[in-house]
């Protein structure tokens, strides 16, 4: 019973404090500009795309997108202006295998 | 005889009432309750504000009216650079585990590109993540995204968590690569 009390008592203030607490700042989430690296996405099987799935006709797209892009005369298939911006204000601890595979 | 004790019953629940109020407003001002990030909350504590919080965003989510093309590929491509910027670092990305948000925020944000558990209604849930981008949550680190960003993008982004799950790193690098032409928004 007391130590329901004083967990009860526990949550009072913690309810409290929760209206009074501020999260962090968007504007730290500042960006520049990516390629999308469409010559990662040659490796993956076709036979797994479905044509009508919209993530597939989103990739599609944007890969479209982007040759356009580069028959312009623009940047490289690949090349990044800006690497990790939100990364790059905060030292992730991660070093995960798949991480530099977006940093070339 | 039993108007007295009806009277005395009221009066040592009142009396009750009043010391368990001074007791906690004395709790409240020794300071003796830990806030640091990295001291966990007793169980009850933890039960208390998980289901405030999870009964609080139901009720307020229950009547968002969900677009019926939140699977289009045009809301995909519009999220998918938003939540890179704006979620990723919390939430994290394809072949990616932990961040320094993950690590040192408590709660701990929910890792977003896990797929939602078994039995979860996938209307509510796009209710809810829409309500919550849009609006927050107190003392979680969740912002409300809402001042700066209309409905539309706020869908945007719903639609983009709906794959985020089943997406490969090369997948999210594409769909969240701005590309050229297209500007940050931050």
């Amino acid at each position: 019973m007391q130590r329901l009390l004083l967990g009860f008592l526990a949550a009072i203030p913690a309810l409290l404090i929760a209206a009074s607490v501020s999260a962090h700042d968007p504007s730290e989430h500042a960006s520049g500009s990516e390629a999308p690296d469409c010559e990662a996405m040659h490796g993956i099987d076709k036979a797994k795309m479905e044509a009508d799935d919209p993530m597939m006709q989103a990739l599609m797209q944007k890969c479209m997108q982007e040759a356009h892009s580069d028959a312009g005369g623009h940047d490289e298939p690949g090349e990044k202006n800006d690497e990790e911006p939100h990364d790059a204000g905060h030292g992730e601890a991660s070093t995960d295998e798949d991480e530099d595979k977006h940093k070339h | 005889m039993a108007r007295i004790r009806i009277g005395a019953t009221a009066l040592w629940l009142v009396g009750f009432a009043g010391a368990l109020a001074l007791g906690g407003l004395a709790f409240i001002y020794s300071g003796l309750y830990p806030v640091a990030a990295d001291v966990p909350h007793t169980a009850l504590t933890t039960w208390a504000l998980d289901t405030l919080r999870e009964h609080s965003v139901a009720r307020a989510s229950a009547d968002v009216d969900v677009p019926s093309d939140l699977e289009s590929a045009k809301r995909l491509l519009s999220g998918g650079p938003d939540y890179h910027e704006m979620c990723s670092g919390c939430h994290l990305r394809p072949g990616k585990s932990k961040s320094d948000f993950t690590l040192g925020l408590y709660p701990s944000p929910p890792d977003l590109t896990r797929p939602p558990g078994e039995g979860v209604d996938k209307v509510d849930l796009d209710r809810r993540r829409f309500w919550i981008i849009k609006h927050g949550i107190k003392a979680s680190g969740m912002p409300a995204w809402g001042p700066g960003h209309d409905d539309e993008r706020i869908w945007n982004m719903v639609s983009f968590l709906g794959r985020l799950p089943e997406m490969s790193p090369e997948q999210y690098q594409v769909l969240t690569a701005r590309g050229d032409g297209e500007a940050g928004h931050h």
